[in-house]
């Protein structure tokens, strides 16, 4: 959902061309992938898409759509899958931001699948696999000197891939990619999330890594504007589900969409959805502009979008009344998918504290 | 207005109900969720401990501990598991319908069965795919013959479906418009002609089978009629309406685990340090809804037991209770981030088990229909 006439056209054509492609490739698997995980060779087959560095400047491998096309095409993926969709908005705005952050073209390359033959992604640790990221979050703690050996404590849920995390330490000024298969990992169903767990684990950085804090803002803020387009995607999707389901559904003799509660219901979440789209959109726009504070409007687009995705799918269910609740409709998913959003990267609690800063400065 | 105090009948069950909970629900909860199924043997724990008529008169089995002790004890189940409570529940419901509305003969022959878990458990047959809030809308029919009663129909979203061993349906006997014309039928589960659906894959609730039910050419004799032709409507509403005391309790003991754990991650993180305001006052509010919804149950089930009437109340009580319990789950989700999403924790458990309750046994938006009925009258009534 772009705003055609204003977006340029190119983003446009690219939104298009991955709502074809998500019907077509995507949609008919989004419940089996919820139920049994992603498919081992899907990310082989994004990078084939061309749905990785979407961000990414065309003279260096990507689609050249910056930041505002990125959102839009994570809105529109998620639609379709949001455990597809979560994964790429992470490994898009972490991974990928990290290394156009660093100026490291062979990692870039690498996190774009450029050059990669589909025979040789197959295996776990082809170089096509994804790339997931360990935001500032709670309980995660990563310290240690740059070049040195990096000390992780605590746990967190992001969706990590067989080769690699991102990771940021609490203080914001730690950013390294770290091996994955260092991790313990306990898999779970649904959503396509994971649980990380360590707890005072040792380990050992032999990837690129910094102490820049600006690029740990920079990338937390990638990640909040993807994984915030990801949820206004899903009640996108979950109102689109609604209207649907309230315009067949027949109780008292009429359609209940006739009801002003369902009515309400759908405009409220339709009005809360655009709006933390329109934050998102801004957030963008200025990360692409290059503005340093663009951390501020991309947390207060992701805060706004997964309370819009959690309210907006759990009225969509409501709508479906005891349908809703089975997994012969999607909007159980998208409510779980939703909810799900809030701990990945920060939580609610967290893009909260981030922007009490900023407000005390704006309103003083 | 109600007496709670340790030594009362009600305190009696509830805590009969907290160690079943401890001993027996608790333990499997997270497992049962796991594989999904029918807790057919914590099912029969709370058979042998009487929790399966509990406002049953004992002659018939039952606790004859009233609504109150009903409520509390569900509270404390469904703090344990909701997925085993809400068969408990159901059948609990069933049993007082039988009791209330049955002849002697239907209460001696089938009460004393669900009561002790001959009959496994009781199962309320209304909802049909064209007919969930609108009963009206229902289809399946019921034709009186020489020899009693042939249904043909289809019922949908039934608890315990899988296993019950009696269905209380309803079903049209005539062609009289809106709710007019429903009866209700007594049909034992291996009646033939009555045949079990697979149960509905659902977003929480494993542990409880959801099924359709068949009726094809479902012969029962004239003694499977229960209360008199064409009351069906005036049966199910009664029976929702202390079915919705169950619910919001139900809501109630889930809620309450969810704030439990949040508090108790709230602990283990920040230890004697101060704890955030975004943590505590949302705490707070789970705690404070949680209670305000709790007195309201409380009030209907007080009533109830009483011999009061209580049907706005219990809806305003389920509608209290069911939102704010998800609201509580939601924040405890929300404050715990990835360890409250971990799917070994118990609060993504609660989270997808507390959603139904705002769905079943009348939806949010019908509990508002009948409080707001109600209000019109009460101002009507004072000008």
């Amino acid at each position: 959902m772009t705003l055609p006439g204003i977006w340029p056209e190119h983003i446009d054509a690219l939104v298009g061309a991955v709502a074809t492609l998500g019907a077509r490739e995507i949609a008919p698997s989004a419940a089996r992938w919820d139920e049994d995980g992603l498919d081992a060779d899907l990310a082989a087959r994004c990078a084939d898409w061309g749905l990785f560095g979407v961000s990414v400047p065309e003279d260096r491998g990507g689609a050249g759509a910056g930041m505002l096309g990125a959102a839009a095409v994570m809105e529109e993926l998620a639609t379709h899958s949001g455990s597809l969709a979560v994964r790429l908005a992470l490994h898009e705005g972490g991974a990928v931001g990290l290394a156009l952050g660093l100026g490291d073209e062979p990692l870039l390359a690498r996190l774009l699948g450029a050059g990669v033959q589909p025979e040789s992604h197959s295996g776990a640790t082809g170089q096509s696999s994804w790339v997931g990221w360990v935001g500032a979050g709670r309980g995660v703690c990563a310290t240690g000197a740059p070049g040195g050996t990096t000390r992780l404590h605590g746990a967190a849920r992001m969706v990590p891939g067989d080769g690699a995390l991102v990771v940021v330490g609490r203080e914001g000024d730690v950013v390294g990619l770290v091996a994955a298969d260092r991790l313990d990992r306990r898999s779970r169903r649904g959503s396509g999330l994971r649980s990380v767990g360590w707890t005072d684990v040792a380990l050992d950085v032999d990837l690129p890594r910094t102490g820049d804090a600006g690029l740990a803002a920079q990338l937390s803020a990638r990640v909040s504007v993807l994984v915030g387009a990801v949820a206004c995607g899903l009640a996108r999707a979950a109102i689109t589900q609604a209207v649907h389901y309230a315009r067949v559904r027949e109780q008292f003799g009429q359609p209940i969409a006739n009801f002003q509660a369902i009515q309400w219901k759908l405009a409220n979440g339709a009005t809360e959805r655009d709006a933390a789209w329109m934050l998102l959109v801004h957030a963008a726009g200025r990360l692409d502009a290059g503005d340093a504070g663009a951390h501020d409007a991309a947390a207060r687009g992701q805060l706004a979008a997964v309370r819009a995705a959690v309210s907006a799918c759990s009225e969509a269910l409501q709508i479906h009344g005891g349908y809703g609740y089975t997994t012969e409709f999607p909007v159980e998913r998208l409510l779980r998918d939703a909810r799900a959003c809030s701990a990945v990267d920060r939580g609610d609690d967290a893009l909260r504290t981030a922007l009490t800063a900023g407000i005390a400065a704006r309103f003083a | 207005m109600f007496d709670i105090e340790p030594g009362s009948p009600e305190h009696g069950v509830q805590q009969l109900a907290a160690h079943v909970a401890d001993d027996v629900l608790r333990p499997r909860a997270a497992e049962l969720d796991r594989r999904g199924g029918f807790p057919t043997d914590s099912l029969a724990a709370l058979s042998a401990a009487g929790l399966m008529g509990i406002a049953v008169p004992r002659e018939l089995g039952g606790l004859q501990a009233g609504a109150l002790a009903y409520s509390l004890a569900v509270t404390e189940l469904a703090h344990a598991c909701a997925a085993t409570t809400v068969a408990l529940c159901v059948n609990n419901m069933v049993a007082e319908v039988l009791a209330h509305f049955g002849t002697p003969e239907q209460r001696s022959v089938h009460v004393p069965k669900l009561c002790n878990g001959e009959h496994v458990v009781g199962a309320f047959a209304l909802s049909e795919a064209g007919a969930g809030s609108d009963p009206a809308g229902m289809r399946t029919r019921a034709r009186r013959t020489d020899r009693g009663w042939v249904i043909d129909g289809s019922k949908l979203w039934i608890t315990s479906g899988s296993d019950a061993g009696l269905f209380v349906v309803w079903a049209k006997t005539s062609d009289d418009p809106g709710t007019r014309g429903i009866s209700t039928f007594l049909v034992p589960g291996d009646t033939p002609g009555l045949s079990r659906g697979k149960p509905e894959h659902k977003l929480g609730l494993r542990g409880s089978t959801t099924c359709a039910i068949e009726f094809a050419s479902c012969e029962v004799g004239p003694d499977a009629l229960l209360d008199e032709v064409g009351r069906g409507f005036r049966v199910a509403m009664m029976a929702l309406d202390g079915g919705r005391i169950g619910i919001a309790s139900q809501a109630l003991g889930i809620g309450r685990a969810a704030t439990m754990a949040a508090a108790a991650w709230t602990r283990d993180r920040y230890g004697e340090r101060d704890v955030p305001q975004g943590v505590s006052f949302a705490l707070a509010d789970s705690a404070m809804e949680l209670d305000a919804a709790a007195l309201l149950t409380t009030r209907a089930a007080w009533l109830k037991t009483t011999g009061q009437p209580f049907s706005h109340q219990a809806s305003m009580a389920k509608l209290m209770a069911s939102e704010r319990a998800f609201a509580a789950c939601n924040r405890a989700l929300a404050m715990m981030g990835p360890e409250g999403q971990d799917c070994d924790g118990v609060v993504e458990r609660l989270f997808r088990d507390v959603r139904v309750t705002m769905i079943y046994e009348g939806t949010s938006e019908v509990q508002r229909v009948v409080v707001s009925r109600d209000i019109a009258r009460r101002f009507e009534d004072a000008r």
